[in-house]
């Protein structure tokens, strides 16, 4: 039984957030995102088909500590690969941050069995 | 004047995290990496770079390109320990990665102002540039989150010790501020000192995995300094 958090530190409170989650896995996958105020989403999925996305949508962040629950209980051992970014003007003024992460959950070492896409802006609209 | 890319902690930071400043244990896994890796400092201070900031005598134009280069470095930097953040466990741990991620934003913040360069992205990095800021991502994404602190030791405290192998500078030296900036071994020590106590809480680090990664970027950090005399220079006054 396999899972993990990842903490999403760059995002503050007040930005407007949103997510983006596919699966490609035999396995089922449960990914859960929260804070301190609340649940933004939770779903489960069993499919090597990439469609449709496990989850997708956007929230105002409410709350402090904001994190991201990958379950695989099928799972001996999660990998991830994590790239985070920061969302820049022509200027270098940062108006953003992200963070794009890959999970492999068995040994073909693709990356690609949980794709999350996290995007978080300073202004919405 | 401090050198605002290596990682400084405040007082209430160190009471917070139970962390000293003093130096590690003579017998440490800092001292240990260190002591294996004195050759590389050596030869890094042995470099036309090193030697030129040392004597005054550094070509300004090679300064100026090893500094954007670095910014390739830094940016890229940030990423990675904010990503290593995200899986860290143990709350100090966290705290030192996230502290890090933080210095590198506020310095990174400079370098739109002082070096017209806006993000990794506008930079053209030397082929060290891109391996040293890939083995960073592969340790922040793939290794234990602890991994990270061994792969910043050699950032932290390599410049202080080529800065304290020149100290005090020459006041007339153009690169005294450089000098001065990295003359402060306190965040190296704070991590050293932390690995011990990471030890004792969760278990011996792997101490030859450690020495490969510690290595590695011990090299980068020597090949950044060499290669930044070697470049062919287009600029005629």
């Amino acid at each position: 039984m396999a899972q993990k958090t990842f903490t999403i530190d760059s995002f503050p409170q007040g930005y407007y957030m949103s997510w983006f989650v596919t699966t490609q896995a035999a396995y089922s996958v449960t990914a859960t995102l929260s804070d301190s105020s609340q649940q933004y989403f939770s779903n489960t999925k069993t499919s090597t088909n990439i469609q449709p996305p496990l989850a997708q949508g956007a929230s105002l962040i409410q709350g402090s500590n904001l994190k991201l629950l990958v379950n695989i209980p099928q799972s001996s051992s999660l990998d991830s690969s994590i790239n985070t970014y920061a969302i820049t003007t022509d200027t270098g003024a940062i108006v953003g941050y992200g963070y794009n992460i890959c999970i492999e959950d068995s040994g073909d070492k693709d990356y690609n069995d949980v794709a999350i896409s996290l995007v978080a802006w300073r202004n919405k609209g | 004047m401090r050198n605002p890319r290596s990682i400084r902690f405040t007082p209430e930071e160190l009471r917070a995290n139970n962390l000293t400043v003093d130096p590690p244990p003579a017998d440490s896994l800092f001292w240990r990496l260190w002591n294996a890796c004195l050759p590389i400092a050596q030869q890094a201070l042995a470099t036309a770079f090193i030697q030129g900031i040392n004597h005054g005598t550094l070509d300004p134009v090679k300064y100026g390109g090893f500094n954007v280069g670095d910014a390739y470095y830094c940016f890229k930097g940030a990423n990675d320990y904010l990503a290593a953040a995200s899986r860290a466990d143990d709350p100090v741990l966290k705290a030192l990665l996230l502290k890090k991620y933080a210095s590198y934003e506020k310095y990174n913040e400079t370098f739109p102002e002082v070096w017209h360069v806006r993000d990794a992205s506008s930079v053209v990095p030397t082929e060290t540039n891109i391996q040293y800021a890939q083995l960073e991502a592969d340790v922040a994404s793939h290794m234990d989150p602890v991994m990270c602190l061994v792969v910043m030791i050699p950032c932290e405290y390599l410049w202080y010790w080529l800065a304290d192998q020149m100290y005090p500078p020459q006041p007339a030296n153009l690169y005294a501020p450089w000098i001065s900036g990295n003359h402060d071994p306190s965040g190296a020590y704070a991590i050293g000192n932390y690995l011990e106590v990471y030890q004792k809480a969760h278990g011996a680090i792997d101490y030859n995995a450690a020495l490969g990664i510690y290595t590695a970027a011990m090299n980068f950090e020597k090949e950044n300094f060499a290669g930044a005399t070697q470049v062919v220079s287009r600029y005629v006054i």
